[in-house]
Formats: structure tokens, sequence, C-alpha cells
């Protein structure tokens, strides 16, 4: 178990770079999720901790030593790959072994650390089958089990969930957190799905366009999201954003026109706002409801129904439109005109320099 | 739409046929030329197509010499799909006939096209015969020759007061003669192709028939009696040459010829078949030297210098005859070549035709006068299915006397090897 | 590396017909030609050759039956045996070391990038893309006797020029390695392209295992890329058991009893001598061996594979 530091790293492949200045900390036995986009650089910045990437600028360290300059495997850290990269010409129980041979680990050692990975993992029975005679999910779990024999400082995850479907992996995250309570590794989980992140991490890294965004522990990120991009990326349905027209102070807190007229009050003090006044007005769904009191009316365009909750898109008079939530009963059909109440005390709201404010 | 379609075939054919019927033969042409002969016959066949526009016209095709045109020739014949007239050796002839390969040309046919027996010497008109019948016409005699850089042999004191080589006859006095050529300076006294059987076939042959050798006596044995010991006295001539470092071991035909050009080796023995690249390059002034061509001297008994003929002959066309026209045109063409063969000379051969050969312009034309004694004493090879051209005897002087005249092999012992495998494959 | 769930226990649904009468029809008339092409190109020709050599006949044209006589003389022709284990010699010195050097070679190659890499490839490839002819006369200008560049090279280890392809025992083993020069491209071609099929992800697995190089070869590259080298070697296998154009032409003029493959005993006997019995006898005999090393080399290597 160690910690993981970043310090100032960058990475550029020839002219274009996607890594720049990174810093940051993951705290001994921490479960961190690398969260953004495709094309975010949050592989990349997970292979250059495990050493597959070299890095043109700063330092990394694991624990108390200083490793960018280590091959992968004196790292001490153990990945597993988006597709799993199991030997396809090895069985199971030689794919586990393979790496602690490599050290010149007693034959003994390594029977008895992959027999107890095997037996975690459910993989006993498989023990001798090659690869291909796997299911997905089995696959996934001798990737696992090759990285938990190594008994390493920190796992890697690279999108591990990314190629189950989609009853297999809501099971697979289950067995990822226990997996985390059980060993209380430090662990480094890079993901798309907010989902995912949501729900495994400690922590949670939120990437985009090769920068940290944001980083903070799920509640964090959701309730206080310190960009419109990390506003929008967490959640779903996604946040409802709508141009201001104008912003006025009633009572020390920030007053917002929405286009079509309305006026909401939010939790957020104006004094904290930039004077020039010009910023987005954010807010959830379900922190829009519709009710016959509500102040904002419009129509119906689309309505999903979740069983729990329906959701309806509304279309404002100005044409914008907000998503709304209602119970899962709702009466409201396509093309009836509802009401929306909008709770400003948990809006959040957006300056042109993408600073956010939110409400508390 | 198809009646009409029909209709419109069979009248343009209709109207085709007598235009097809008065146009012009074409005779398909096959040849081995490829090298200095090649472009002087190319230039008889143009002359011969000018001469007759729109009545015969030559479409000449120029493929491999040896076994790659000889296997052609005979699976093509076979399916009736060879050329109309080709070029042949009459070494081969023999082994042509047997596999069915040619057809037979009549008297009456030869007698059409203004040709006789007696426009040629008779052992070369025989030799164009098996068993009686006529296979082929012959075109021209070529052998082998002594080509000579008359600067180097000058500075040994080797050209007499005729201006011609001497002091070569006798196998010690030759060795003597490359030794104070190599002495002088050069790098070999003689360039010779030792790297194949056929050239050292040819000049193997020449000294047995110096010394009236047999290679293949009246009864069908190989090298019977003292024939065996004449044959190996041939092969040691060349051999002691190698051996003695007087000239190159296993060098393949164009370095062999380019140690000649390349003043690097004064005396070369090849066919007369390179007399054009000698001439042109003296034309162009890159020899850088003066050259001539003798008759191989005399190493044994009396003069006599392997020699085969280019003929010409006709394949057979199994299942595809053609017209007696198309016959006759060929007929014609062998014969226009034969009348028009001074020409051919320039490519270094003597021409077969007595008329020309007898002709004031020829006894005249150098260096081919020089060595036209050959054409009374040339030696062709046996008469046999096993001889000739890419034959099996072939095969057997680069099985055997090649490697004897690189060292490779006692000479003794490699003749009766030659003789015991030659045997082995009379049927 | 797919997800399919090969390890489900779910029997497929039971299929009432395998086939029906479409189907059976539409299968016809995609492989009928096919069929045609080959029945006419290769099983009518190998037949009428097998017929061919129980008989005493020129190379076209009737002939008489004479039963197994030619493969009675065939077994005691000595020129048979001397073509026979020339081939094998041939193979020996061709097969392996050119499977090897392909291997060794492509993951050079494979280990380059960008334009590099396709400029080296081209270097190996482009030897393949020559007509033998030309192979021929390069190969023979550089190894002449008298004015080849390497013979320079070969005076310094030999004291002085050597007539490679006029020398008895340098000439298989030098057209054995202008053959490999010549053909080495194409197998390091199937060997790229199977090396391009190893996930690099599995290299980046093994890089956080901790393999070394060589164990990276032996226990991961050389297994993955094992079913590449048995098509290769089978490939090689039957091509050089075919050899005849290069040693033809190196030998033309020469020793040819000497060096001599089985193929240039067939074209001697059927196309020089016109025996077309005896040259079908021994086309018969090389096709059964072909047969015979191919089928085995592939099972042995394939079972080892398997493993």
């Amino acid at each position: 178990m160690a910690d993981i530091r970043l310090v100032n790293v960058s990475k550029h492949f020839g002219q274009v770079r996607v890594i720049e200045n990174v810093s940051m900390t993951i705290g001994s036995g921490e479960f961190m999720v690398f969260l953004g986009p495709s094309g975010c650089g949050k592989s990349t910045l997970l292979r250059m901790i495990a050493g597959l990437e070299d890095i043109d600028g700063g330092e990394i360290h694991i624990g108390d030593r200083r490793v960018d300059e280590l091959p992968p495997a004196e790292r001490g850290v153990a990945m597993v790959f988006q597709n799993y990269a199991l030997y396809p010409h090895m069985t199971v129980r030689e794919n586990m072994s393979f790496g602690l041979q490599n050290i010149r680990t007693p034959k003994q050692e390594i029977a008895k650390r992959v027999a107890a990975a095997a037996k975690t993992l459910e993989l006993e029975h498989l023990i001798d089958r090659k690869p291909g005679q796997l299911s997905g999910g089995q696959r996934q779990r001798v990737a696992i089990g090759r990285a938990i024999v190594r008994d390493p400082k920190a796992f890697l995850f690279d999108e591990p969930l990314s190629n189950l479907d989609a009853g297999l992996r809501a099971r697979t995250r289950i067995e990822f957190a226990q997996l985390h309570q059980r060993l209380k590794t430090t662990m480094i989980f890079v993901t798309h799905d907010q989902i995912e992140a949501m729900t495994l991490a400690d922590r949670i890294v939120v990437m985009n366009n090769r920068k940290i965004e944001q980083i903070g522990t799920p509640m964090e990120i959701y309730s206080r999201p310190a960009s419109r991009f990390v506003a929008a990326f967490v959640g779903s349905p996604s946040m409802n954003f709508l141009a201001v027209q104008q912003l006025s102070d009633r009572d020390g807190k920030a007053v917002v026109r929405l286009p079509d007229n309305s006026e909401i009050l939010t939790g957020i003090a104006s004094s904290r706002l930039p004077s020039d006044g010009q910023v987005t007005f954010g807010i959830r769904p379900e922190s829009v409801k519709v009710s016959a009191n509500g102040a904002v009316s419009g129509k119906a365009d689309v309505v999903e129904r979740l069983g729990e909750r329906t959701l309806a898109y509304v279309r404002l008079s100005d044409n914008s439109v907000v998503i709304a939530e209602d119970e899962g009963q709702s009466r409201i059909n396509v093309g009836d005109q509802v009401k929306l109440d909008f709770d400003g005390a948990s809006s959040h709201l957006f300056d042109v320099r993408d600073v956010a404010y939110s409400a508390g | 739409m198809m009646k009409s379609f029909l209709k419109m075939a069979l009248l343009s054919t209709a109207l085709l046929m007598p235009a097809v019927a008065q146009a012009q033969e074409v005779v398909t042409w096959w040849d081995f030329l490829g090298g200095g002969d090649g472009v002087r016959m190319k230039a008889l066949i143009e002359k011969f197509n000018a001469e007759n526009a729109g009545k015969i016209e030559i479409q000449a095709t120029t493929l491999e010499w040896g076994t790659p045109f000889y296997t052609k020739v005979q699976t093509s014949a076979a399916i009736g799909e060879g050329p109309d007239v080709m070029t042949y050796h009459l070494s081969r002839l023999p082994l042509g006939v047997s596999s069915g390969a040619l057809s037979e040309i009549t008297t009456d046919e030869l007698t059409a096209a203004g040709l006789s027996g007696a426009d040629f010497a008779e052992s070369n008109w025989k030799a164009a015969q098996v068993d009686g019948k006529q296979y082929a016409v012959p075109f021209d005699i070529h052998s082998v020759v002594l080509y000579y850089n008359k600067d180097k042999l000058a500075a040994a004191g080797l050209i007499g007061d005729n201006g011609l080589p001497t002091g070569l006859d006798g196998v010690d006095n030759f060795k003597a003669a490359l030794q104070k050529l190599k002495d002088g300076g050069s790098e070999y006294g003689i360039s010779i192709h030792s790297a194949a059987g056929d050239s050292q076939w040819r000049i193997f042959y020449s000294l047995l028939g110096q010394q009236d050798g047999q290679f293949l006596d009246a009864d069908g044995n190989f090298l019977s009696g003292d024939n065996l010991d004449k044959a190996v006295k041939a092969t040691t001539v060349v051999a002691d040459w190698v051996k003695d470092g007087l000239a190159p071991a296993a060098t393949e035909y164009p370095a062999s010829i380019a140690l000649f050009t390349g003043g690097k080796a004064p005396l070369h023995i090849n066919g007369v078949w390179e007399v054009p690249t000698m001439t042109d390059l003296a034309a162009k002034g890159e020899l850088g030297f003066e050259w001539g061509a003798i008759a191989l001297p005399t190493f044994f008994d009396h003069p006599a210098t392997w020699a085969d003929s280019h003929s010409f002959a006709i394949p057979n066309r199994v299942g595809n005859e053609v017209s007696p026209e198309k016959r006759a045109a060929v007929l014609q063409v062998i014969a226009w070549m034969n009348k028009n063969s001074l020409a051919w000379a320039d490519a270094g051969h003597i021409p077969a035709y007595s008329p020309v050969r007898d002709s004031e312009e020829f006894k005249t034309k150098q260096p081919n006068a020089t060595y036209s004694i050959l054409a009374d004493t040339a030696v062709f090879d046996p008469s046999s299915v096993l001889a000739g051209v890419a034959s099996p005897v072939y095969d057997a002087a680069g099985n055997y006397l090649m490697p004897a005249v690189n060292g490779e092999i006692d000479p003794q012992s490699a003749m009766e090897q030659m003789r015991d495998d030659l045997q082995g494959q009379v049927e | 590396m797919s997800a399919t769930d090969t390890a489900t226990d779910v029997p497929l649904p039971a299929r009432k017909k395998r086939f029906n009468r479409n189907e059976v029809l539409a299968a016809l008339i995609f492989v009928l030609p096919f069929v045609v092409v080959y029945a006419v190109l290769f099983i009518y020709p190998t037949l009428q050759m097998i017929w061919l050599s129980f008989h005493k006949a020129p190379l076209i044209g009737p002939g008489t039956f004479i039963g197994l006589d030619n493969y009675a003389k065939l077994f005691k022709d000595k020129l048979f045996g001397v073509a026979f284990w020339n081939t094998v010699y041939f193979v020996v010195l061709t097969v392996v070391p050119a499977t090897l050097t392909a291997l060794a070679i492509a993951i050079g190659v494979n280990r380059l990038k960008g334009w590099m890499q396709s400029l080296i490839l081209a270097c190996f490839f482009i030897p393949y893309i020559l007509p033998v002819s030309v192979v021929f006369r390069v190969w023979g200008w550089m190894f002449d006797s008298q004015f080849g560049v390497l013979q320079p090279l070969i005076a310094l280890v030999a004291g002085d020029n050597v007539p490679v392809f006029r020398t008895l025992p340098l000439f298989m083993p030098t057209v054995a390695f202008i053959t490999v020069w010549w053909t080495i491209g194409f197998n390091i071609l199937l060997f790229i392209a199977g090396l391009r099929n190893i996930s690099p992800e599995i290299y980046e697995a093994a890089a956080l295992d901790g393999t070394s190089k060589w164990r990276q070869f032996t226990r991961i590259t050389w297994p993955l890329i094992w079913p590449v080298t048995v098509l290769v070697l089978t490939i090689q296998l039957i091509a050089q058991f075919k050899i005849f154009d290069q040693v033809y032409l190196f030998g033309n003029g020469g020793r040819s009893d000497a060096t001599m493959g089985l193929v240039q005993l067939i074209y001697r006997s059927a196309f020089q001598k016109n025996n077309g019995g005896y040259g079908a006898t021994v086309a018969v005999v090389l096709f059964l061996i072909i047969v015979v090393f191919s089928v085995l080399q592939f099972q042995m290597l394939r079972a080892r594979g398997e493993k």
C-alpha cells in the first residue's frame, strides 16, 4: 500500500500535448477514479503511472520512491487492461503465475498465491482453461487475479468494465467495491462512465481536454461542480443550462431572470458573483418539479417514464428546453401545458471564465 | 436481330474471302540468334520483307538458345502450334527427327523453290538428312576460331611475315607461346569459356578430330579402343593450360570474351558468331588493339575443327497442317535466305550455299577468308540422337569434360566416366 | 479478443433439418467453378501423369504399357538418388534457415516505426518480386569468377578467386543462400502480419509482469507466432522440394548430374530426352514425397503448437 503523487506531469506526442502540468496526490488505500470523455487524457495518465508511457515533464512518486524513470515492473503496480490482455496461449493458472515466475518466486509460493486468488475470484474450476474458453466476465476475473497475485502497492484499472454487457457490468461494479474493501490497496480506476465513478470512488478526478477539471468526492463533484463541464458531465440526465437575461439581488442572494422573463431566487450570495453579471444558470432536473404552483410554464415535448419518477422535457415560451422531474405516476402527456417549480436553493451559476458558483 | 447479325457475318466473310486468298502469306519464324549474329539476321529479314512486300511477310521471334529453344520446338510441334519455319542445328537433327518434331521437305518442294542438293557441299547436304529423307536446308557452316590480339602477339614475336600469327602449331609450341604471352605481361595466355561443357566440347572435339579420333564409332560405341586415349590427350591439352594458369579456370561466357576484349588475354577460342562483337567494338574504337581470327592451330596430326551448321527446318504441325501456299512461301523464304547469305557472312559464318561461298565477294571477305579453310577441315558432331546441341553429349561435356579441364577430375577418369555414362544412355 | 461467451452451457436450439434443397443448390453453384477448374487443371493431369508413369512413352503421344518397369528403373537409377539427396539437402539448407531468418528480420522490422519500417520492409521484399532470370544474372555477376564484385572479398578469405558455381561443395549452399535472399520477403511479410496480430496490450501486460526480453520472446512472441511459423515452414517445404529454376540456371553447362534436383531430373527425362514415361514416374514419386513430408510436418508442428 502506498500513496501516489504526481507533480506537474506533462506529456506530448509530437506537437500534440496530451497531458499538461497535472499534479495530484492519491492517498494510500484510496479508490481514485479518473473520469472523463474519451480523448481527455485519463488513460494516458494511468499508463504514465504504470510506466507504459514516458513522461516529458514532472515527477511521479509511488510511496517514497520516485518511479518515473523506472520500468513498469519495478514500480510495484499491477494493471488490468480494457481488453484484459491475457496471454491467449496460457491457462488461467499460467496467466496468473507468469509474472511471479519472472521474478523467480518459489514454486510453492506461486501455487499458494494463485490458489488464493482463484478462490477469491471463484476461478478454481477454470484454472486449467485457456482464455479462449472463458466468457468475458471470467476473463476479467482472471485479469484481476493476475494483478492480485503480484500483491502490488497499487492497482490500475483501465476501463475494465467497458467490454461487459450491462447486467454483468453492474454486478462486477459491486465486486470491485467489495474487492477494494477487502484488499484496502490503493486503486486507480479509469472510466468514462459517471455511474461507475460515483459508485466506486473515494475521490474522482474529472478530466477534460488533457486537464484536470476537478478533484473531489463523488458528492462534492455532484453537488458543487467546479466548472460547467463537470456539471454537465456528471449526473444523468444532464444538468439544465439556461441563459440569464438579468442578474439582480434580493437580500444578498442572486436573482436570475430567465429568457422567458420568469425570475428565480438562487441560494448564491450576490457578493461572490462577477460584476459584469454575465452568467449561465444551471439546475439539475431533480430540482425542477412539475407543480401546479410552479412559476414557470411551458409545453411538454417528451415524457420519459422511468418508473420511480418521470422526466418531462418542457419547452418554455422562448423555446429553451428544461428537463423537469415529476412523480412516478405522473399524469402529464406530451403536448400538455405544465408549470414548473425551480428550487433555486440548489442551483448553480457559471461565469464567462467557467468559474462555478454553487449555493451554500 | 440474331438473324441479321448472322447475315452480316456471312456477308463480310464472303467479301473478305477473296481478299484473304490474295493477301500476303505470313510466315512465322523462330530463331535462337540472340547475339551479334541476331542483329544481322534481323537485317536480312527486314530486307526480305521489303523485297517481298505484299506477297510474303516474315514475323520473327527470337528465343533462348539451346535446351529452351529445342524443348519449346518439340512441345509446340506435338500440338501443331509451332512456327512455319525455324533455325535448327544440323547436329541436333537426328534427335529432332526421332522425337517427331520435324517435317520432311520433298525434292519437288525444293525444286519449286529453286534449290537443289548440288548447290551445297555434299557432306553438309547429307547432314540435313535422316534415313535418306531431307529434313532441313543448310544455311551456314560455323565453327570455333582463334581470336588474337595482334599487338600483343607481335610484341611476343608471334606474328609472321604474312601478318598472321605463327609458331602456334603443336601442343608444346602452343603452350610455350601462351607462356611467352603471359610472361609478356598478360594476365592469361588464352581466354576460354571454361565454366561450361558446350564451349569445351567444341575445343575437345576439334582436338579429337586432329588425331582422327572417333567419339562415336560406326558400331554405336562411345570412345572405343584407342579413341579413349586420344580423348584423354585432347582433354589434357586444355587442362594443362588451366593447371599452369595460362587459361582462366571456371570462367563464364561473357567473362571469357571480356578477358580478350579487355586486353587481359591476347588469345581467345570462341565461335565465329562472336566476329560481329569484335567488328562492332573495333568499329566503335572500343577494342584498343588490332584483332584478327584464324582457324584453330594444328595441335596434332592435321588441321580439324569442330563445326556445326545452322539450317532451316519446318516443324511438324500435328493436327494443324499448313496450306500448300504457305509451304511454298516457306520454301521461298529458305531459298531467298541462302541466295542472300553473303550478308550472313558478316556474322562470321561461312555460307552453306556454294554459289555464295564461291563468289568473289566472299573470297575477299575478312576475317572469314582467313579461316575459310575450316570449311574443308570441319568435323561435325556424331550423328546420333544422343549428340548435338542441348543433347546428352553436351550434358556429359558439362559433367565430365568441364571439370577435367578445370582440374577437378583427372582427364583419364573423366573420359572413362563420360564414355560409360553415354554408353549407358544408348537404348 | 472478443467478449463472446464461449463458456455458456446453454445448448443451441436444435435445428430441424440440416440442409434444405435450395441451400444445397446454391452451394453447388458456388463451388462448381472451382471444382471444374480443379478437376480439369489438377485432378485430370495428375491422373494422366500417374497413368503415363506406367508407360514407355515420349513426352507427347502414345506409348506402350510397361507396368511398374519405370519404377523399378527409378530405384536403380543413380541419378535419381543424386537428385533426391540434392533436393533433400537443398530443403535442409533453405527451409529452417529461411524461416528463422525471416522471423528475426520481421521482429526487427516490426520494432521500426513509420516510413523507416516501410523502407526497410521494401528492401527485404524487393528481391521477391524479381523474376528468377534477374536473380540469376545479378548473383551470377556478383559471383563471377573473373569480374564478380564479391570476388575480392572471397579472395580475402580463400586466397584466390573462387568460381562458386563450379565448385561442387559450394554450389548448393550458395544457391540456397541466394534462394533465401530471393524469397525471404514473403515470409517476412507473413511473420509481420502475424506479429501485428499480437495485441500490444499483451506486451504491456508482459512489461508489467517484469518479463525479460528473452522470456518475452520465448514465452510470448514465439508461442503466439507459432501458427504462422508452421504455415511458413510448410509453404517453404513444398516450394523448396520443387526447386528447379535456380539450380538449373546456375548449374547449366556445368556438372548438372551432380547438382540436379528431382524436378530437373523430370525436365531432363521428359523434355530433353523425350522420355515422358520416366519423367512422369519421377514426378509421381516427387509428388508423393511432398505430400508425405508436408502432411507429416504440418501435423507434427501443429500438434506441438496445440500442446
